[in-house]
C-alpha cells in the first residue's frame, strides 16, 4: 500500500468530498502531498544532522580525555544551533577567480545528490516516502550525483589545493561504489527484490533472521559494505579528500558560511544514510521482533499508528548505533595514503565482495531456507558476532582499566565519569 | 687525535694551505687560505685518520677594519669525526668588500643551507653553489643584515620597516607581488605550495612542490618567515638578554638552549656551577625533554589523521607544565638557566611532586602506545617511508632521535659530556627498524617514545641523588675576554649547538645558534622525489623539525 | 488517477532540462561547462525514462552516465585542460549550413519518431509494474548472447586499460621504480 497515495486520497475524499479517481484537481493533493513528504524528510535529516554533530563532539571529547562543548545550553546540547546560525550569518564569499556557476551551484548538488537517498528509506513499516521498485539501486545512482558535484566544488574553487581534494575524492568516491554495489547485490539476491521495503520484508524481528547472521558470506558483505560505505562518506580512516592536515580540507578549502555548511550537512546527512542503508539491508531494518509485517498492514486506527511509530524507533534506534560506530571509528583510526585507499578498494575489497555475491548464491542454491544447515550456519554467525562484540568490548574495558588507576593515584578522583554525571 | 695533531696531517698533506693554526682559542682552528678551502675539507673529511664527516656548522663573522687591520669576514666552519670523535675547526678570512669563497656543498651537502645563510645575512658570495638566493630575507631585499655597518632601509615594497613611522603614518602601501615568486616554475608538472600556512608543516614553513598527480618530483623548503634576527639581537642585548631570545629558538625545548647559551658563556669566562645547580639543571631538562617528545609524537600522530592520541599526551604534559611553573615561574618559555647556575632553587615539594608525578607517569607512557604505535593504519603510513641511511644522516647534518633513528648511536650527553649526565645510568636509544628498514619514519618516531623512559630513568636518578648546596655561583658583570667557543647540549630536536665570539665587552661580538631543525629541512629536498604528499606529511613529522628554530 | 496534465507538464519540464543541457553543451565557450552540463541533459533523459515507466532504465541511466560516463568524460577534460586555457571553445563556424541541417534533422526525427510510436505514448497506469524481473530475465534467456558478449567485450576494454596506463608509468616514471625503498 502506497502511503502517499493513500494520504492524498483521503484528503480528497475528506476536504472536498470528491472520488480522488474522478476529480480533476486530485493532482494538486498529490502535488501538496509529496511536498509535505519531502519537507519531513527534510525536517528529519535537518533534526538528524544537527544533534549529531554535537553528540560526536561530545564522543570525540570523552575518547580524547577532555569534555566537548558544554556551553550552549545544558550540556552543550544547542552547539550545532549556535554553529549553523554562526555559518549562516557569514559573509559568502566567493573568490575572484573562481568558476562562479559552478562554484555556486557545486553545494547544492552535493546536498540534492545526499538528500536524494531519503526517498526511498524505509523509516517505519509503512513510513516511506517512496518504495520503489529499484530502491537500492536508486541510492546508489542518486549518490553518484554527489561525486558529480565534488568535482564541481574542486574544479570551481580554482584553486589547487581544492582540485586536488575534489579529484581524490571522486576517485576514492567512485572506486568504493564497486564493492559496496556488489555487498548489496548479496543482499539482493537473497531477499529477491531490488525495493527496499522488500528488503526489509524478507528479513525478519530476531537477530538470527537478519540477513547478517544468515550466512558467513553475508557477514562478511555487511562488514565489506560498511567500511565501503564509510569510504564514501569520506570519514576518516578514509577522509583524505578533506585531510585537514594535507590538505586543509580540500575541495572545500574556498567556501564559507552556508555553502560550506551545505557540504558539511551533507556529510553528516550522508552518515545517516550510511548507516540506514546497512540497518535495512543487514540488520533487519524496522522489523519488531515477533511481530509480523501483515499483521501490522491488517491493525487498524491508533493499533496502526502505535506499529508505526514503534518500527519508526527500532529502525532510527539501530541506525543511531551504526552511526555512533561510525563516530568512534573517526576518532580512533589515522588516515589512509591515498595509494594505500585504493589497494584497499581494488585489491582487497572488489575481489572480496565478489566472492561473497557468488557465496550467497551458492549457498542459495544449495541450502534449503528453514534447514538444518541454514539454523546451524545461522547460529554459527550469531557465535561469531557475539564473540566479536564481547572481545571488542572486553579490550576496551581492560585498556581503560588500566588507566584509570594510574589516573586515580595520581589526581585523587576517578578519571570516569557515568553518562549521567556529565561535568 | 688532538687539534694540533690534525693540524700537523693537513700540513703534511697540503703544505701551503695552512696559514695560521690558532690554538690561543678555546676550539683551536685552523686557518687555510681561501684557495684551498674546499681541498682542505675534501682531506679532512676523507683521509683515515681524520675522518670529519660531519660538518656542524657554518658560520659567519663580520670584522670591521680596525687599525692597520683591514676588515674581513671570516667563514668558520666547525667539523666533526663521529668515528674518531674528534673535531676541528676550519677558518678563511674572506676581503670585506668583496668576500668571495668556494662552497663546501660537494663535500657535505648540509652547507647548501648555512652558505646560504651567509650569503643573506652577510653578503659572501659562494663560487660554485648550485642554489645560492637568500634564504632568510625576502628575495628582493636590499643589504645584509648580521654585517655590523648595517643600516635598514626605511622602506620595503612601501611599508614603513621603522616603528615609529608606522605609528605617524595613516595608510600603507599594499606590497607588490614581486617579492612572493620564489622558485622558478617547471613546466608540466603542477606547482603547489604547502605553507606558510597549513598545519602539517610544525610552524609557518612553506614548501614548494611540484607534483605529477599525488606523487612530488619535488619539494624545496623555503623558510624564513619567522627569522627575528634572535642572533642580531643577543648583540645589542648582551649575554644575560640573550637567555629569554633562546627560549624563543626552541620554544619546546627551551631548557636546553637556555642550558646551552649558559654553558658557552661558562665556558668563556670559565665560571664553576656548583652541583647542586647542575641537579636542578639536569632535572628541569629531563622533564622539558619528556614535553616536547610528547608534542612530537603526538603532532605526529595527528598529521596523519588520529587525532585522539595527541590530546591524550597533552593531559600528560599539562601535568609537566604545571611543575616547571614550580620550577621556574612559567609553563613554556622558561629563562631558567643563569650563568653559574639557575635561577631559582627546586625546592623539596617540587622534588616530591616529581617524584609523584613519576609515579603516575611511568604507567602512562605505556597508553600513547596502545593508542596509536600498533595500529595497522598508522604502522603502514610510516614503516618503509623516507628512510634515511646514516650516511645520508650524518652528511645532511642531522641530529638528534633523525641520526639515532638511522642507527647512528650518537648522544651529546654521553658522547660529549657535559653537566653530570654521565653520572647516571642510562642508555642510548637507537632505531632498529622494528616496523620496517632501520632509518625509517616509524624508527624515528619510535627513537622519540624510547627516549621518554630513558629521561624517566634519569629523573628519577637525579631526584634521589640531589645534592644541598647552592643553586647559582656568584659572578661578576659577564665580560668575556676576547676568544671563541663553540658548546652544544642534546636537545629534543637533537644537537643544540652555540658559537659564541666575544671581544672583551659585555655583549657578544657574534653569537650563531646551531639547531637541528635547520639542518634536518636540507635532507627533505634530497629525499623527496618519489614521495607522496601524504609521505612529506609523514617525513616533516618525524623529522620534527620545528619553524621557530629553523630560522632564529 | 487523472494524471495526464501531471505526465505532460513533467514531460515538458524533463525535456527542458535536456535540451538546455544539451544546448549549454553545443554552445558554451568553457569546455568544463559543456561537460558540467551533461549533467543536466543525462538526468533529464533518465527523468523521460522514468516517465515511460522504464524504472531500471532511468536508474542505471543515472548510475552509467551520470556516475561513469560523466565523470570519466570531467576527469578527461579537467585533468588535460590548462586552467587558463579552458576558456574558449565551440567557435560557431557556418551558421548558415548548420541551420539548414539542424532543421533538416529534426524534420527527419520527428517524422520518424511519430511515425514509429505514434502521437502519445503515456503511461496511465497507477502502478506500472516493475521492469526488473522481465529485463532480468530477457538478458539471462533471449539476449544471453549479446549480454555475453558484452561482457567479454568490458573486459577487453579493462584490459587494455590497465595495459595502457601500467605500460605508460613504467615509461613515465624512469628512475623512481628502481632506487625506492619497499613501502
Amino acid at each position: 500500500m502506497n502511503i502517499m497515495h493513500y494520504l492524498a486520497d483521503l484528503l480528497v475524499r475528506s476536504l472536498f468530498k470528491a472520488d480522488p479517481a474522478t476529480w480533476p484537481y486530485t493532482w494538486i493533493a498529490y502535488a501538496v502531498v509529496i511536498g509535505v513528504g519531502a519537507l519531513l524528510a527534510f525536517a528529519f535529516v535537518a533534526i538528524f544532522a544537527g544533534p549529531v554533530t554535537w553528540i560526536e563532539r561530545r564522543i570525540a571529547g570523552r575518547i580524547q580525555s577532555r569534555i566537548g562543548p558544554n556551553r550552549n545550553g545544558p550540556q552543550g546540547c544547542l552547539q550545532w544551533l549556535a554553529d549553523g546560525i554562526k555559518c549562516w550569518l557569514k559573509e559568502d564569499l566567493v573568490p575572484a577567480t573562481a568558476d562562479k556557476p559552478l562554484y555556486l551551484a557545486a553545494p547544492y548538488l552535493v546536498f540534492t545528490g545526499m538528500f536524494g537517498a531519503f526517498v526511498v528509506l524505509p523509516f517505519g513499516a509503512h513510513v516511506i516516502a517512496a518504495d520503489l521498485n529499484v530502491g537500492l539501486l536508486y541510492i546508489l545512482a542518486v549518490t553518484s550525483l554527489v561525486v558529480v558535484g565534488l568535482l564541481m566544488a574542486g574544479w570551481g574553487s580554482n584553486s589547487k589545493w581544492a582540485l586536488f581534494g575534489g579529484v581524490r575524492s571522486a576517485a576514492q568516491l567512485v572506486s568504493y561504489e564497486v564493492p559496496s554495489a556488489f555487498s548489496l547485490m548479496a543482499v539482493v539476491l537473497m531477499a529477491g527484490t531490488l525495493s527496499t521495503q522488500g528488503i526489509v520484508g524478507a528479513q525478519g524481528g530476531w537477530p538470527w533472521q537478519w540477513f547478517v547472521f544468515r550466512n558467513p558470506f553475508l557477514f562478511a558483505a555487511f562488514i565489506m559494505y560498511f567500511i565501503s560505505a564509510i569510504a564514501e562518506g569520506n570519514r576518516t580512516p578514509f577522509d583524505l579528500p578533506e585531510a585537514e592536515s594535507e590538505i586543509i580540507a580540500g575541495y572545500n578549502i574556498e567556501y564559507s558560511g552556508m555553502r560550506f555548511l551545505f557540504f558539511l550537512f551533507a556529510e553528516w546527512a550522508n552518515m545517516w544514510i550510511m548507516a540506514a542503508v546497512a540497518t535495512l539491508a543487514f540488520l533487519g531494518g524496522w522489523q519488531i521482533p515477533g511481530i509480523s509485517p501483515e499483521r501490522i498492514a491488517e491493525a487498524k486506527g491508533w493499533t496502526f499508528v502505535g506499529w508505526q511509530a514503534l518500527s519508526f524507533a527500532i529502525f532510527v534506534f539501530k541506525g543511531t548505533c551504526l552511526v555512533f560506530t561510525i563516530i568512534q571509528i573517526r576518532w580512533t583510526l589515522p588516515r589512509l595514503r591515498v595509494d594505500q585507499l585504493m589497494i584497499t578498494c581494488w585489491k582487497y575489497l572488489v575481489p572480496l565482495s565478489m566472492g561473497s555475491a557468488t557465496g550467497v548464491l551458492l549457498l542459495m542454491a544449495l541450502v534449503r531456507e528453514g534447514g538444518i544447515v541454514d539454523w546451524v550456519m545461522r547460529g554459527a554467525m550469531l557465535l561469531v558476532g557475539l564473540l566479536v562484540a564481547g572481545a571488542y568490548i572486553r579490550k576496551v574495558r581492560a585498556t581503560f582499566m588500566a588507566d584509570r588507576d594510574n589516573y586515580k593515584k595520581m589526581e585523587g578522583r576517578d578519571l570516569w565519569y557515568p553518562p549521567y554525571r556529565l561535568p | 687525535m688532538t687539534e694540533s695533531e690534525i693540524c700537523d696531517r693537513l700540513k703534511a698533506a697540503l703544505p701551503d694551505a695552512v696559514e695560521e693554526f690558532e690554538s690561543q682559542l678555546l676550539d683551536p682552528a685552523i686557518r687555510v687560505k681561501p684557495a684551498r678551502l674546499v681541498e682542505a675539507c675534501r682531506f679532512l673529511r676523507d683521509d683515515p685518520s681524520t675522518r670529519m664527516h660531519y660538518l656542524r656548522l657554518v658560520t659567519g663573522v663580520d670584522r670591521l677594519p680596525a687599525g692597520e687591520t683591514p676588515g674581513r669576514i671570516e667563514m668558520v666552519y666547525h667539523l666533526w669525526s663521529y668515528e674518531k670523535r674528534h673535531g676541528i675547526v676550519l677558518r678563511v678570512h674572506l676581503d670585506r668588500d668583496n668576500p668571495v669563497a668556494d662552497t663546501v656543498c660537494g663535500v657535505w651537502p648540509v652547507a647548501n643551507w648555512g652558505e646560504r645563510e651567509a650569503f643573506d645575512l652577510l653578503g659572501v658570495t659562494f663560487t660554485g653553489h648550485p642554489d645560492l638566493k637568500r634564504i632568510m630575507m625576502p628575495v628582493d631585499w636590499v643589504g645584509h643584515p648580521l654585517r655590523k655597518d648595517y643600516q635598514r632601509p626605511d622602506r620595503y615594497h612601501g611599508l614603513p620597516t621603522n616603528r615609529t613611522a608606522v605609528l605617524e603614518q595613516g595608510r600603507v602601501q599594499v606590497a607588490t607581488a614581486e617579492h612572493v615568486a620564489k622558485a622558478e616554475p617547471v613546466s608540466g608538472y603542477m606547482q603547489l605550495n604547502m605553507g606558510p600556512h597549513h598545519p602539517a608543516t610544525h610552524g609557518v614553513i612553506n614548501f614548494l612542490i611540484e607534483t605529477d598527480g599525488e606523487v612530488l618530483r619535488r619539494a624545496i623548503p623555503d623558510v624564513g618567515y619567522l627569522h627575528r634576527g634572535i642572533e642580531k639581537i643577543s648583540e645589542m642585548v648582551g649575554y644575560l638578554g640573550t637567555m629569554p631570545y633562546t627560549d624563543r629558538v626552541d620554544y619546546l625545548g627551551a631548557m636546553f638552549t637556555n642550558h646551552g647559551w649558559a654553558l658557552a658563556v661558562e665556558k668563556l669566562c670559565n665560571i664553576e656551577v656548583p652541583r647542586r645547580a647542575e641537579f636542578c639543571r639536569v632535572i628541569a631538562s629531563e622533564l622539558n625533554r619528556i614535553a616536547s617528545h610528547q608534542i612530537a609524537t603526538g603532532a605526529l600522530a595527528m598529521d596523519l589523521g588520529a587525532f585522539t592520541p595527541f590530546l591524550h599526551w597533552i593531559r600528560e604534559r599539562e601535568k609537566i607544565n604545571d611543575i616547571m611553573e614550580r620550577i621556574c615561574g612559567a609553563r613554556l618559555t622558561y629563562n631558567y638557566m643563569r650563568f653559574g647556575g639557575v635561577s631559582r632553587d627546586i625546592d623539596q615539594v617540587t622534588i616530591d611532586e616529581i617524584r609523584r608525578w613519576l609515579d603516575h607517569y611511568e604507567p602512562m607512557m605505556l597508553e600513547f602506545d596502545r593508542l596509536i604505535s600498533g595500529n595497522e593504519i598508522f604502522i603502514r603510513r610510516l614503516a618503509n617511508v623516507a628512510v634515511i641511511d646514516p650516511d645520508d644522516a650524518i652528511a645532511y647534518g642531522l641530529v638528534g632521535p633523525n641520526l639515532r633513528g638511522s642507527g647512528l648511536a650518537w648522544d651529546v650527553r654521553r658522547d660529549e659530556p657535559y653537566s653530570i649526565y654521565n653520572e647516571f645510568e642510562w642508555d642510548v636509544i637507537t632505531g632498529t627498524g622494528v616496523h620496517g628498514v632501520v632509518g625509517d619514519a616509524f624508527d624515528r618516531y619510535d627513537c622519540r617514545l624510547r627516549e621518554i623512559r630513558e629521561s624517566v630513568r634519569i629523573l628519577r636518578q637525579a631526584c634521589e641523588r640531589i645534592p644541598e648546596g647552592e643553586v647559582r655561583t656568584k659572578t661578576a658583570r659577564i665580560k668575556p675576554a676576547a676568544n671563541e667557543v663553540y658548546t652544544r647540549v642534546e636537545g629534543p630536536r637533537g644537537e643544540c649547538g652555540f658559537f659564541v665570539v666575544s671581544d672583551g665587552t659585555d655583549k657578544p661580538y657574534r653569537s650563531r645558534f646551531r639547531t637541528g631543525s635547520f639542518t634536518a629541512m636540507t635532507i627533505i629536498e634530497h629525499l623527496s622525489p618519489g614521495l607522496m604528499i601524504a609521505d612529506l606529511v609523514a617525513l616533516i613529522g618525524s623529522l620534527d623539525v620545528l619553524a621557530p628554530e629553523i630560522d632564529r | 488517477m487523472n494524471g495526464s496534465i501531471v505526465q505532460v507538464v513533467l514531460f515538458y519540464l524533463l525535456a527542458a532540462l535536456a535540451l538546455t543541457g544539451a544546448c549549454l553543451v553545443a554552445f558554451s565557450r568553457s569546455i568544463v561547462h559543456s561537460a558540467f552540463a551533461l549533467l543536466g541533459t543525462f538526468v533529464g533523459v533518465a527523468g523521460l525514462y522514468a516517465l515511460l515507466a522504464a524504472d531500471l532504465v532511468a536508474i542505471v541511466q543515472v548510475m552509467v552516465y551520470v556516475g561513469g560516463v560523466l565523470i570519466l568524460i570531467l576527469f578527461a577534460v579537467m585533468l588535460t585542460a590548462r586552467v587558463d586555457e579552458g576558456k574558449e571553445s565551440n567557435p560557431t563556424v557556418g551558421k548558415i549550413p548548420g541551420l539548414l541541417a539542424m532543421l533538416a534533422m529534426a524534420g527527419l526525427l520527428v517524422v520518424t519518431a511519430v511515425k514509429a510510436f505514434g502521437p502519445r505514448t503515456v503511461i496511465s497506469e497507477a502502478n506500472p509494474p516493475s521492469t526488473v524481473s522481465p529485463i532480468g530475465n530477457l538478458l539471462l534467456s533471449k539476449y544471453v548472447l549479446p549480454f555475453e558478449a558484452i561482457s567479454v567485450l568490458l573486459l577487453a576494454v579493462l584490459l587494455g586499460a590497465v595495459t595502457i596506463a601500467s605500460g605508460r608509468m613504467r615509461k613515465g616514471a624512469g628512475g623512481k621504480q628502481e632506487g625506492e625503498a619497499p613501502r
